[in-house]
């Protein structure tokens, strides 16, 4: 890579680090996916669901979802998205971004004062939606009797 | 109250130290307790072979919502 390409990759690299602090200080919206068409909430489903001890409690889960995670956004209030990998730093790739570094403070900062941050609502929405999505692909994988023996 | 949210990445290689494979990741939703036994679970996937956790995040999410 020369610097001219060097460069440029730094000069992306802070554009989206800039949209996504100033998408975290104007507020968490929701989680959002586009294929085609124009951008969608994710819908969720909250009802109510009888426990091991017959009490009734509130069940909120997301519905589910023919396709990868990888397509969901946080949606910020200012109109921007930020892909659920790059919150949840699935993406790390070994080197080195000004994004990650961005997105290591925000994570520090939501951990500590949690929902004072609007990046802590993102975050949690997004672990949420991975594991549901990880859950389910795990059933499947139960029900069609492949086995894990990747290594 | 919270449960975590865990990341984790992972590398196993053969009892000897060589022969080791890619990093793989994964993440889940546990309770306080059940962290400590991601390690003993992996290690369990990975049968005669050593694990070498190489990246471990958490994060608290409200358990009542997760349900």
């Amino acid at each position: 890579m020369n610097i001219r390409e060097r460069i440029a990759v730094l000069r992306t690299d802070l554009k989206y680090s800039l949209k996504l602090l100033r998408g975290v200080a104007s507020g968490y919206d929701g989680l959002q996916y586009q294929f085609d068409g124009p951008w969608l909430y994710v819908p969720e489903r909250v009802g109510w669901v009888r426990d091991e001890y017959g009490n009734y409690k509130s069940e909120s889960q997301w519905l589910d979802f023919p396709d990868q995670p990888y397509y969901v956004c946080a949606l910020w209030k200012d109109g921007s998205h930020t892909p659920l990998p790059i919150i949840l730093g699935c993406q790390d790739d070994g080197a080195p971004s000004v994004q990650q570094f961005v997105v290591a403070v925000l994570e520090s900062l939501a951990f500590r004062w949690h929902r004072a941050v609007s990046f802590g609502a993102a975050f949690e929405d997004c672990a949420r939606y991975e594991h549901s999505f990880a859950e389910e692909e795990r059933k499947r994988r139960e029900r069609d009797g492949c086995i894990n023996s990747e290594r | 109250m919270y449960n975590y949210f865990v990341s984790y990445a992972w590398q196993a290689e053969n009892l000897l130290g060589f022969g080791r494979g890619n990093v793989q990741r994964d993440s889940e939703i546990v309770s306080l307790d059940d962290i400590a036994a991601i390690e003993d679970k992996i290690s369990a996937e990975h049968d005669g072979w050593k694990v070498a956790i190489v990246q471990f995040r958490l994060f608290p999410v409200d358990e009542r919502r997760e349900q």
